[in-house]
């Protein structure tokens, strides 16, 4: 009878599980085995080993969106986390804080989708908000976004204008839990600003920083949104990043094998990428 | 001295920075206060006279709303983000409870079979599910959108819960137990009504990603889209619209998570803490 009770206290995860298994699992295991096929979705699948993630390796553009997602990566390390750091850093020593907070968590209300429109009208070069307030002071530029020498920059700019604040709002808490103490000892031990900062204001900030970069790096490697709305990871697909190629290859050109191993690629990536974050979050407690 | 030097110099700093965040949020007001033949004719900087702009503005919010189709795909939008925010808040919460205060073995072993959906980019679930609901018939309806939704969101969902029901302590369900209340009635009676706070937390962040999601509504839907998707198919080459009504639309689009996120800020960001807190 005891036995009967406990077992009947499952029925509560069972909704949970049978969502995961569906929405999750399964197809996460499904996927690794598409990407061993060569698959149109009208004939039936055929092995092919590894020669899909052989493409993935090999293949200009693939490599290229590898490359631009890299940058994608790097990018908004340096600029929508160092940078962020750096301003908390600097608004935690003035008056006014809360006003520039809620400027720069403004743009972290919108969806990715719009902050990509709204950048997208302004950089236009045909009556696009920058190149029309620059052409009344007599100045002209070349397009921005079909450039593709920069355009990856610029984007990667506009996911900065977008998470930027929310970062900040992040480091400003992780700064403000810090105690004042040890600061103030080092500061009469003789220790300068940049010392004091390195060595005792970073380090305490660990969680917080463990936690922006993670969630950097969970996002920006499966980058779509904003490339894709911005220029449909062009032009042609010069400014493609791994989420677009999945896209591409298994939506557009029916490739499901290929989309696969891309999919594979970009767990794989974020696994490594996450990896001690996630082992915090999972950790056993109670 | 220097000090005023240095203070005077970060002023100057964020305040460049204040006004690179705003312009192109301004920029976009001059567009929807201007008719599509307006904005062909005028200046970019050149605003309309003031006697068209309510005119403007309604019109562009008709034509968006309406012949655009923003408003439809705004209540499918408006569908799917609260049946993720409360399916998943309600599934997660029945788990988390069950793990941390029922009697299941290894409890752990079976968070971290659910919370591995978290740790996937969501890119990993694409094609399958494409598949899936294709087969089951569920392609392109809301039923399907729903299902994955809600699917997607119980991991972290879950995540929250649990943390949360950690805090909680024993003492009250076994109290409940003594006095003869059965699991449900103390799930029901007891955590239900505690775990507000988790609950806003987990409402928040998966009301947010449903309603700006892009990718999943772009390949499990067309006439079901959810309004990303929908706005993300107005600026195309084909199916374009005019510039004033597409953004019309996003303004129309950013509505709800502008002012769920400005009212609940501190939710959200205790969200986020969440995850560095042991």
């Amino acid at each position: 009878m005891a036995k009967l009770r406990k077992e009947f206290d499952s029925i509560f995860l069972i909704p949970a599980i049978i969502f995961v298994i569906i929405a999750e699992l399964v197809p996460v295991f499904y996927t690794t085995y598409l990407g061993f096929m060569k698959w149109d979705i009208i004939n039936p699948p055929k092995f092919v080993g590894i020669s899909n993630y052989i493409k993935v390796f090999t293949r200009p553009e693939l490599l290229n969106a590898l490359k631009n997602t890299l940058y994608w990566v790097v990018g908004t390390l340096i600029f929508a986390v160092g940078f962020a750091l750096l301003i908390a850093v600097l608004l935690s020593k003035i008056k006014g804080k809360i006003i520039f907070k809620s400027i720069f968590f403004i743009p972290s209300t919108l969806s990715p989708t719009v902050a990509a429109i709204i950048w997208r009208r302004t950089l236009s070069s045909q009556q696009g908000a920058l190149p029309s307030l620059l052409s009344l002071f007599g100045a002209h530029i070349q397009p921005i976004l079909t450039n593709t020498h920069i355009n990856t920059f610029v984007m990667i700019g506009v996911w900065t204008w977008q998470f930027f604040g929310i970062n900040l709002i992040l480091f400003l808490v992780g700064l403000e839990t810090i105690p004042q103490e040890p600061i103030e000892a080092a500061m009469i031990d003789g220790a300068n600003q940049r010392q004091t900062f390195l060595y005792i204001t970073v380090p305490l900030l660990r969680p917080i920083m463990l936690l922006v970069i993670a969630n950097s790096l969970i996002n920006t490697i499966r980058m779509f949104d904003i490339p894709w709305v911005m220029i449909q990871g062009g032009p042609g697909r010069a400014s493609e990043t791994l989420a677009i190629s999945l896209y591409r290859e298994s939506f557009l050109l029916f490739k499901m094998g290929l989309g696969s191993a891309i999919a594979v690629v970009i767990s794989i990536l974020t696994l490594l990428a996450s990896y001690r974050y996630i082992m915090i979050l999972g950790e056993r407690r109670g | 001295m220097n000090r005023d030097i240095q203070k005077t110099l970060i002023y100057i700093i964020l305040i460049i920075l204040s006004i690179v965040w705003i312009f192109p949020l301004i920029s976009m007001l001059i567009i929807i206060v201007k008719s599509p033949e307006e904005f062909n004719q005028l200046h970019y900087w050149q605003i309309p006279s003031l006697s068209h702009i309510p005119r403007n503005l309604i019109t562009n919010f008709h034509l968006a709303w309406k012949k655009s189709q923003i408003g439809k795909n705004f209540i499918n939008s408006l569908i799917y983000a609260f049946s993720a925010g409360i399916g998943s808040a309600f599934i997660a919460s029945l788990a988390g409870f069950s793990l941390v205060h029922l009697n299941i073995k290894k409890p752990h072993i079976w968070f971290l079979g659910i919370f591995i959906g978290n740790i996937f980019p969501f890119q990993m679930f694409l094609i399958p599910l494409y598949i899936f609901l294709n087969k089951l018939g569920l392609y392109d309806t809301r039923t399907g959108l729903i299902i994955v939704y809600v699917g997607i969101c119980i991991p972290f969902a879950l995540f929250v819960y649990r943390n949360y029901a950690y805090t909680l302590p024993k003492e009250i369900f076994d109290a409940a137990k003594v006095d003869g209340a059965s699991k449900w009635k103390s799930y029901a009676k007891i955590f239900m009504p505690m775990s507000k706070p988790a609950f806003t937390v987990v409402f928040i962040f998966q009301f947010i990603w449903t309603w700006n999601d892009l990718l999943f509504g772009l390949i499990l839907s067309e006439r079901y889209r959810p309004v990303m998707t929908a706005l993300s198919k107005l600026q195309g080459a084909r199916g374009g619209v005019p510039v004033t009504i597409l953004i019309m639309g996003a303004l129309i689009a950013s509505v709800p998570t502008v002012v769920l996120l400005l009212s609940l800020q501190k939710s959200f960001i205790r969200g986020f803490t969440l995850t560095t807190e042991k």
